[in-house]
């Protein structure tokens, strides 16, 4: 169950945002600060602060979605030191991108602000003009209305930060539940592969799944390369479950379950059914609720003496 | 605005006849129509007996139909190679055959009026492409006037219109006119106005007589003039806010500006914006299979994915998301324009919905104005 | 008269369909060709000269092409790339392609063997103004394999020599060994009437006596005049830059300069929306253009 939007807090966090984000401009300590501001129909869209006066154009509120974390990779090159705002996914894509080494901590200052829950914008713009206002200035909002990731997040309180804005909301654990997978896991083999046929078909190619997600960081996409080539340029079925089985491999054990991809994916393909299922198996075989938990095990990037598996093997 | 040409024919197609009309069409011809697919509309080929699945409510499919004249892989030819006994090569070139005829059903006037700005790139100049040249001919278009545009709607801007029949063979106006509320709840019936030959040939065939296709009733015929053109003058939502879309020779002097940098930040150089835009066309060319058989192919490519214009030895022309992001929107407002009098978007509204990160090109249209040059 | 010749085609124009590459009159499908002799060029191999023909004589005698133009050429499995056509219209077939070893196509071709097949569609692109020069002094400056195009151009000038003045032809490369077309450069080019052939090196080697200079001070110490003249140059873009800095300071003007782009290409034919430098695609708007039309389009690249 979501948490309960609380506007009159965001409207509080989206002052002091906007003050730190104006003080780190002003001393130096950052010459960028990655936020959101109003887009061209009111929806947020990612804004990148460079003087103080910009600053004050940074909004927050229950449609801040979009995680900033990835543009850090833009970034990359250079030394300026770089400012950003997340909230509770929003630093579990930050971390994604810190533990990969792919851009800097020092480089990095993060304002933190605890979430009380996001709403899918899609679904917001589409409701009647009354109606809309009406769940925007803080009245009751459905269930449905809430991103899908607001449902399972046991984690709204930022994991990384320098600045932490408002307190912490609480946190108690929720449960990790995977309906789609398990129907998946009752089906035949296949079953399975049809069933994955047929979502994929639909697929455009337009790698908006993977520019969004903050595990798929490499330097160079392997799905981008000619030579070898691994994935071919046609959208036939057996390219199409190429790319969304290696995509899904390359970032078992690192998805942090914040559905975007599936999110932006502008057919409407269920690109959670595949993450879910190795997010499931992992909890299941290491104990590992969400990478982030426990935060210092990651269950397939690491390398252990001890581990179990190991017996005889050497 | 451009004259309206003078229809061919004119018909009544009631709502109920529209199944059993599209399935007599679905015998001679790929029928592509809008589809509801879990909660989105996608335009894709009808198999034969889901004629009830058709979404004429939803105003814009997520993609465009631009498939059926440029599919997203399409087979250019096939190849083998073959050595002999005394190590002689031959190697045999097959063309792809024809495609079959297909009849796009439920297009909006926007999406039609799109295929026309791609006979300007394949169909002109020195080189008429004949692979896209038989698909086009072999294609015939049924579009149904819009009765309630789209938030995202500005077709209007481009001088087309809800009503338009530019790229149409047939338009389907809901005899009730244009109106507010469900886009479907229309009355019951459709005028069917044919523009061509082509059309004049769908509406008159005896399986359009079989389906219901009917003459419209006598006295009737001022009603069809007023209602078409209420659709003709109909308004869209974005259309309005941004007015006549009158940027292209501004942008000759804007090529330099720091507004490319400060646009593309937040692109994720994802293709988003150009496989569902009905307008965008580049395509890149590969081979399939390895040494001794396979296919060549086209395929969709994206000026907004790093890659498209690396060459050999790890070059790039366009490595920033500055320079791509003004490629894609001087190519749709000043260097088509340029090449071929006109601009390379219809309105239909697509990148405005489906950018992930909310870059469209009306927003750019209407920041390009308030530049300085 | 082949229809690319008559320059970019805008909207409005009839379209004239194109008969050059008639495997069945389509305009991506290449034509079967055959490589019937590979020679190397430069010492360390990188660059090959192939000779090809056409398996079907009736479109060999379609095919007709001018100074400047390409051609696409094909190994099935890997793709296309687009080359300049480096032997002269008035030599006949077979055609000669010049490539450098730099990625997937042309290290295919690299690889091949006499006999080997190929596709090839074409020609592509537009072609030297020559007819724009009759009567007038004409100056060379290629470097590396930028030698390529240029070549079948002087060919078809020295074949018309008549109705030229002198012709200058000024070359260099990196080292003696990365000299191209020696036989044209050592031997046939000089032998004509009223040509100079001036040769350099960046880096000279026991066996060179020739001068070792970077072309564009090369050409500087020449000193050609300007008068009555018209420059070509072709090379790698660093050469291109600096050369054209040189003929500025002796004087060229911009619409005497003639040069040739390279962007990444696709279909060769306008279409892909591939290689477009503002409102000009160089497949078919080039790849040849003056210096003064050069300018007035986007610094993009
Ligand atoms: C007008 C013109 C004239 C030229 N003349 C000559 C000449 O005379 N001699 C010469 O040696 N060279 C010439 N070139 C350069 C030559 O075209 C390139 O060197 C050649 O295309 C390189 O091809 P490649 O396959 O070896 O290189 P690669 O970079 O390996 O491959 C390029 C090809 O592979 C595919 N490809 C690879 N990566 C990508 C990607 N990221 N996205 C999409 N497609 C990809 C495409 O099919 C592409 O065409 C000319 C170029 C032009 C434009
Ligand atoms: S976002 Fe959707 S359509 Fe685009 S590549 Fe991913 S799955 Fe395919
Ligand atoms: S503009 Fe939007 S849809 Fe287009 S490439 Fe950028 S992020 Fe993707
Ligand atoms: S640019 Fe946008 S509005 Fe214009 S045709 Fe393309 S998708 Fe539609
Ligand atoms: S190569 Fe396709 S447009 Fe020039």
């Amino acid at each position: 169950m979501p948490r309960k939007l609380d506007v009159k807090t965001l409207g509080q966090a989206q002052g002091a945002l906007r003050a730190e984000a104006r003080r780190l401009l002003t001393d130096g300590t950052v010459s960028v600060f990655l936020g959101h501001e109003e887009g061209w129909d009111g929806l947020p869209v990612a804004f990148f602060a460079a003087t103080p006066e910009e600053a004050g154009r940074l909004v927050w509120n229950p449609l801040v979605a979009f995680n900033l974390a990835k543009y850090l990779l833009d970034r990359l090159a250079g030394e300026e030191k770089v400012g950003i705002v997340v909230n509770g996914c929003g630093s579990l894509a930050l971390d994604r991108i810190l533990k990969d080494h792919r851009f800097p901590r020092e480089r990095l200052y993060v304002v933190g602000i605890p979430c009380t829950g996001l709403l899918d914008p899609e679904k917001v713009l589409a409701l009647p003009d009354e109606e809309r206002e009406r769940v925007l200035e803080g009245g009751e909002a459905g269930e449905d209305l809430y991103l899908k990731r607001c449902g399972w997040c046991d984690a709204p309180n930022p994991v990384v930060y320098d600045t932490l804005i408002g307190d912490p909301v609480p946190d108690e654990p929720v449960a990790q539940e995977y309906p789609r997978v398990v129907e998946l896991e009752a089906m035949t083999p296949e079953e399975r592969f049809e069933h994955f046929k047929g979502l994929y078909e639909k697929c455009i190619r337009c790698f908006a799944c993977r520019n969004v997600c903050p595990a798929c960081n490499c330097r160079e996409c392997s799905l981008d390369q000619w030579e070898p080539l691994w994935m071919g340029r046609s959208t036939g079925a057996s390219e199409q479950l190429m790319y969304h089985f290696i995509r899904a491999f390359d970032v078992a054990g690192r998805c942090i379950r914040c559905g975007e991809c599936e999110r932006v994916c502008s057919v409407g393909i269920p690109l959670m059914e595949l993450n879910d299922k190795f997010l499931k198996d992992i909890s299941e075989l290491f104990g590992v609720k969400r990478p982030h938990v426990p935060a210092d095990i990651e269950p397939l990037g690491q390398f252990a003496l001890e581990d179990p598996d190991l017996e005889g093997a050497v | 605005m451009a004259s309206i040409p003078v229809p061919k024919a004119t018909k009544l197609v009631p709502r109920t006849g529209l199944g059993a009309w599209i399935r007599a069409l679905t015998a001679g011809s790929t029928v592509m129509a809008p589809v509801k697919d879990e909660g989105k509309s996608l335009f894709r080929e009808l198999e034969p007996g889901e004629e009830d699945l058709i979404d004429l409510h939803t105003v814009h499919t997520v993609n465009s139909p631009k498939g059926a004249i440029l599919p997203q892989t399409e087979a250019l030819l096939t190849y083998q190679s073959t050595t002999d006994g005394e190590g002689g090569k031959s190697l045999r070139l097959e063309p792809t055959a024809g495609p079959r005829p297909v009849i796009l059903f439920g297009v909006r006037p926007c999406d039609a009026a799109a295929v026309e700005l791609f006979n300007n790139v394949f169909l002109t100049g020195d080189f008429v492409d004949d692979h896209y040249k038989s698909r086009r001919d072999g294609l015939t278009v049924v579009a149904v006037a819009c009765r309630q545009p789209a938030k995202a709607c500005f077709c209007t801007a481009f001088d087309l219109s809800p009503g338009g029949e530019r790229g149409a063979d047939v338009v389907l106006y809901d005899r009730s006119g244009p109106g507010r509320g469900t886009p479907d709840a229309g009355s019951g019936a459709f005028y069917a106005v044919a523009y061509t030959d082509k059309g004049e040939a769908l509406l008159e065939s005896s399986e359009a007589a079989a389906a219901g296709v009917a003459p419209v009733p006598a006295g009737e015929g001022q009603d069809l003039g007023r209602v078409v053109a209420a659709y003709r003058g109909l308004e869209t939502p974005l259309g309005a806010k941004l007015g006549r879309v009158d940027v292209a020779s501004k942008l000759d002097n804007l090529f330099e500006s720091p507004y490319w940098e400060k646009v593309a930040a937040r692109c994720i150089s994802c293709g988003t914006c150009t496989f569902v835009c009905p307008t965008c066309y580049c395509f890149g060319v590969a081979d399939c299979g390895a040494g001794g058989g396979g296919v060549r192919f086209r395929y969709w490519d994206s000026c907004k994915f790093p890659q498209f214009m690396l060459m050999a030895a790890g070059h790039n022309p366009r490595p920033a998301k500055k320079a791509r992001t003004r490629q894609r929107f001087m190519h749709k407002l000043n260097y088509y324009h340029h090449r071929y009098g006109e601009y390379l978007c219809v309105g239909c509204g697509r990148c405005v919905e489906s950018c992930p990160v909310g870059l469209h090109l009306p927003q750019v249209v209407g920041e390009v104005r308030g530049l300085e040059q | 008269m082949n229809a690319n010749l008559v320059g970019p085609g805008p909207s409005g124009e009839t379209p004239v369909v194109f008969g050059g590459s008639a495997a069945a009159g389509r305009l991506l499908v290449p034509e079967v060709a055959t490589i019937i002799d590979i020679r190397d060029e430069t010492a360390s191999g990188d660059v090959k000269t192939f000779k090809v023909r056409m398996d079907r004589p009736e479109a060999e005698e379609a095919w007709s092409h001018l100074p400047g133009q390409c051609a696409m050429v094909s190994v099935f499995g890997v793709g296309e790339a687009m080359i300049s056509i480096t032997s002269s219209p008035t030599r006949g077939w077979p055609l000669e392609l010049s490539i450098k070893r730099v990625g997937r196509v042309t290290g295919a071709l690299h690889d091949s063997q006499a006999g080997d097949k190929i596709g090839l569609r074409g020609p592509y692109g537009n072609r030297f103004p020559t007819e724009e020069w009759k009567g007038k002094n004409l100056l060379f400056v290629a470097g590396g394999i930028g030698l390529a195009p240029v070549r079948c151009l002087i060919d078809y000038c020295l074949a018309h020599r008549d109705q030229f003045g002198h012709v200058d032809i000024v070359y260099g490369a990196r080292s003696p060994g990365d000299l191209c077309f020696k036989d044209c450069i050592f031997n046939r080019w000089s032998r004509q009437k009223d040509t100079t052939v001036s040769l350099t090196v960046d880096k000279g080697d026991e066996t060179w006596t020739g001068p070792t200079a970077l072309v564009p001070m090369f050409l500087e110490e020449l000193g050609p005049s300007p008068k009555n003249a018209v420059a070509i140059t072709c090379g790698p873009p660093i050469m291109i830059k600096f050369t054209l800095q040189s003929l500025a300071k002796l004087g060229f003007t911009d619409d005497q300069i003639v040069t040739t782009l390279e962007l990444k290409m696709q279909c060769g034919v306008g279409k892909c929306g591939r290689c477009n430098i503002g409102d000009k695609y160089v497949c078919v708007d080039g790849p040849v253009f003056t210096l003064s039309q050069i300018k007035e389009l986007p610094n993009e690249f």
